[in-house]
């Protein structure tokens, strides 16, 4: 990925940002340009809440490329409180304790992965809710 | 429209091929396919060649073209078909299409694919590859996590025991024991897969084929031309096509596969039959609990009943219900843009009596189920023994 | 020579305050374990190890977003996002600019990372002082965060640790939950610790670090302070020290005549290490944790090169409320994994690889 496409996706990756569909209100993470609902083209920009539930979860062996130091670690299904479900890392988590049902909040946190020039990346993650 | 026919087959074995080239396998299999059928490749009208990672492992982009060339063949079309894993069904659909219509008649489709040539970690990012890289890029979220969302789903909605769902690497694996071009001819017991790796938790590595090289060739041609030739053919007898969301949180529910159900019902009614009528099926088992899921969409059982079906050996080459007769994805082999050729070579087999001790009795028509991404395309394609 | 303290002409006050200190931990103990020094004196208990997915940048985020929540307000409303740190990911590249994003304060907002060792968090409170007092923006966020590395068998490994707290700043009213009477520098060209460029870890000079560097600092802008408020040691209710290890605050209390009790609640050094431009500004956050309306709290930081900048608050009624609103220091404390050595050097990437 160029950096300008890591750029690019900085909305939905830094602060959760989607988009809904304003003719069937469907929700969609990352945002699409037409809504695979109901075919429309007008849609907005939607935040998405920060908090969630963990509703399955995998533990990740097979590391890919530039993952070899941080596996095994937690990609999890997180349903957000709207409803909406989005796929991410799920950190601050040791393996042997995810749960399904865990309480996780938005974090964005740094990849082992570096774009040319060693341009870091940050990228959404969730992680047990700190109370 | 007018019918359509596969009149010949060849390929290499599915392996790691260290010594040969994506040119050295696609001429092989393609002289294979041509010498079959005692034509010379100037005869052709064209070939689709069908491939899916050799622009990112490789660095190969345009790739029709230059094997077109590597062939000797110039003056005539040659198109690449990139589909992911389904890109060898999607040039057999497309090649069908052109023949159907009477746009060309005799064409060669190819797919090959070389994935030796990748470090294991380089190919998880390469399989991640085909999936909207906007979502995944740059997430840690990797092809195999995404399947093993897929696989505890299941589990829980059906309270079934992982080791039955590997049962299907294990049906692969016996029915790849006489099959010489497959990867991995050998047998494979539960207890060796549930004490192998993980991939992603709870996907052990035996449950999901390794990279591989390999290439597959059919030629196809017009009814009235297999006639001519005097050769033994198979009838296209349905190519379909269906899609869905690649984005897995935008499906209403991860198990619903509906562009695998959509498709096989179109394919259904096309060729005018039920899924009981069918003689055996080539099953898109990228990871054991899709060919358990498959075997549920095609509509040989019910919803949940995959595992009762494996156990019951009715999917074994003898059986009432033949799946992946050569060993399937995980046994034979997944030269990711080639399965599809593969399949169809496999079923052109069957259904012309020349699959030798994976024969199954009475092939009259057959399927092939190939996917890209998590059944996100789905190309049914339906062969029928003819004349 | 005219020592002056520096009184904006209007109050400002703290309007949102937010911690983060990641959930790792290595116990100096076993730090000490493999470097053969089992029976000295150890300076903290344990210290906070930043995650392998961790950096400044994303503790500031953490950081900024519960001041945000604390503080009530739309994050667009913010007119300067100030991040002091010395562990910077990029040399050159504001780490201010991906947090005011992060939080969504951008476009229309000031930016910039500051750096002065250990005091980068509190320069940047001066900053925001003066920004909020005259009127040219409503909010500014100071942040003072770090994930500091400790050469490796060298003393400061038993403390370099990682963490970051946001103040944001408003004109005082009811709704801030503190505000300044009035801050007072003091800072010289004293080189008691530094890192050049390409370096990896930072040189410092063993004793010298302490008198002519943290305790003169310290004292001077104390005193400073004191006296052009016109306040004695007693006045304040708790005084917060930059906290390199347990014993330099206590010291600092000692020499000014400020009883141990006050200083403690704001000593979090033993329990997370010192986390350099958060240090200060974390342990402000578990004072007004649990300070009351009225109490007046003395804050005083300290960053190598020298320079100490202190500050005396007036915590307000809106603390009662505004302190449940995100996670207390102590809640961040008790979230705690222990790791060890290994996994340290893994995640801190010591490991030549």
């Amino acid at each position: 990925m160029a950096t300008s496409a890591y750029w690019r996706t900085r909305l939905h990756r830094y602060r959760l940002v989607g988009n809904k569909c304003v003719a069937c209100g469907r929700i969609f993470f990352p945002p699409r340009l037409v809504c695979s609902n109901c075919g429309s083209t007008k849609l907005e920009e939607h935040k998405l809440p920060e908090r969630g539930k963990l509703v399955e979860y995998t533990i990740v062996h097979l590391a890919p490329k530039g993952y070899d130091a941080v596996v095994p670690y937690v990609i999890g299904i997180v349903e957000l409180e709207n409803g909406v479900r989005v796929v991410a890392q799920i950190t601050d988590v040791d393996v042997n304790e995810v749960r399904e049902g865990m309480e996780v909040e938005l974090t964005i946190r740094r990849l082992p992965e570096q774009l040319e020039g060693g341009m870091i990346c940050y990228t959404y993650k969730f992680r047990p809710v700190i109370s | 429209m007018r019918d359509v026919a596969v009149v010949s087959i060849g390929y290499t074995r599915v392996s790691e091929h260290w010594e040969k080239s994506l040119k050295g396998l696609f001429v092989e299999a393609s002289l294979k396919a041509l010498e079959s059928a005692g034509l010379s490749a100037r005869s052709l009208d064209g070939i689709y060649v069908a491939n899916a990672l050799s622009g990112y492992i490789q660095g190969q982009t345009n790739l029709a073209n230059v094997l077109a060339d590597s062939l000797g063949l110039y003056d005539k079309f040659a198109i690449s078909v990139d589909a992911g894993g389904a890109s060898g069904a999607v040039a057999i659909h497309e090649a069908y299409r052109d023949v159907a219509h009477g746009i060309r008649d005799l064409v060669l489709v190819c797919g090959v694919e070389k994935m030796s040539e990748a470090s294991p970690q380089e190919m998880v990012s390469a399989l991640t590859s085909v999936e909207d890289q906007e979502q995944l890029r740059y997430t840690s979220v990797t092809v195999h996590s995404l399947a093993a969302l897929i696989y505890k789903t299941y589990l829980k909605r059906y309270e079934v025991k992982q080791e039955d769902i590997a049962l299907m690497s294990v049906v692969d694996h016996e029915h790849a024991l006489t099959c010489s071009h497959a990867q991995y001819p050998f047998k494979l017991s539960v207890e060796a897969i549930m004490d192998s790796a993980f991939l992603a938790e709870p996907i052990r590595v035996l449950e999901a084929p390794s990279p591989a090289d390999g290439a597959a060739a059919i030629i196809m041609c017009s009814h009235e031309t297999a006639k001519e030739l005097g050769l033994p053919h198979v009838r296209v007898a349905a190519s379909e096509i269906a899609r869905d969301r690649f984005n897995l949180m935008e499906r209403e529910d991860l198990l619903a596969m509906r562009a695998l159900v959509e498709a096989s019902r179109r394919a259904y009614d096309r060729a005018n039959i039920k899924s009981s009528d069918l003689s055996f099926a080539e099953l898109y088992d990228d990871y054991s609990v899709m060919g358990v899921i498959a075997l549920e969409k095609l509509g040989f059982c019910g919803p949940g009943e995959g595992v009762e079906l494996l156990r019951s050996g009715e999917v074994k080459l003898r059986g009432s219900m033949p799946v992946n007769t050569f060993g399937g994805l995980k046994a034979r082999g997944a030269p990711l843009g080639a399965i599809g050729v593969y399949q169809a070579a496999e079923a052109f087999l069957q259904l012309t009596n020349g699959a030798g001790q994976n024969q199954v009795k009475d092939a009259r028509i057959g399927l092939t189920h190939t996917s890209c991404g998590f059944n996100s395309v789905v190309v049914i394609n339906l062969f029928e023994a003819c004349c | 020579m005219g020592y002056r303290a520096l009184r904006p002409d209007d109050d400002v006050g703290i309007i949102g305050y937010g911690v983060y200190i990641p959930v790792y931990r290595i116990r100096t103990a076993e730090i000490a374990r493999v470097w053969g020094k089992i029976n000295d004196d150890l300076p903290v208990e344990e210290k906070a190890v930043a995650g392998p997915d961790e950096d400044a940048v994303t503790i500031a985020i953490e950081a900024a977003k519960y001041a945000i929540k604390r503080a009530g307000i739309r994050p667009d409303e913010i007119g300067a996002v100030y991040v002091g740190t010395e562990s910077k990911p990029y040399a050159v590249k504001p780490c201010s600019t991906i947090v005011a994003e992060a939080i969504g304060a951008t476009p229309n907002v000031l930016a910039a990372d500051y750096e002065f060792a250990c005091k980068a968090g509190t320069e940047a409170f001066q900053a925001s002082i003066g920004l909020v007092a005259s009127g040219m923006v409503e909010y500014a966020m100071a942040i003072g965060v770090d994930t500091a590395q400790g050469r490796p068998a060298d003393a400061l490994e038993y403390t370099a640790g990682s963490g970051g707290g946001a103040f944001i700043f408003a004109k005082r009213s009811d709704e801030t939950v503190a505000y300044v009477e009035g801050s007072y520098s003091f800072v010289t060209d004293t080189p008691d610790f530094w890192r050049r460029d390409g370096d990896r870890y930072p040189y410092h000079m063993g004793r010298f670090t302490g008198e002519p560097a943290y305790f003169r600092h310290t004292i001077m802008a104390a005193k400073g302070l004191m006296t052009e408020l016109g306040l004695r040691p007693s006045d304040f209710d708790y005084a917060v020290f930059h906290q390199p290890n347990y014993k330099f605050p206590m010291r600092a209390a000692r020499y000014l005549g400020i009883p141990e009790e006050r200083v403690k609640p704001g000593l979090v050094s033993p329990m997370i290490g010192n986390t350099y431009s958060g240090s200060s500004m974390i342990g402000l956050a578990a004072v007004l944790d649990v300070a009351k309306p009225g109490d007046r709290i003395l804050l005083v930081s300290y960053g190598s090169g020298a320079g100490s900048d202190a500050f005396s608050f007036i915590v307000q009624e809106a603390i009662e409320e505004k302190r449940d609103r995100a996670p207390k220091v102590s809640a961040f404390l008790s979230r705690r994994k222990e790791v060890d050595y290994s996994i340290y050097a893994k995640f801190r990437n010591k490991i030549l690889m």
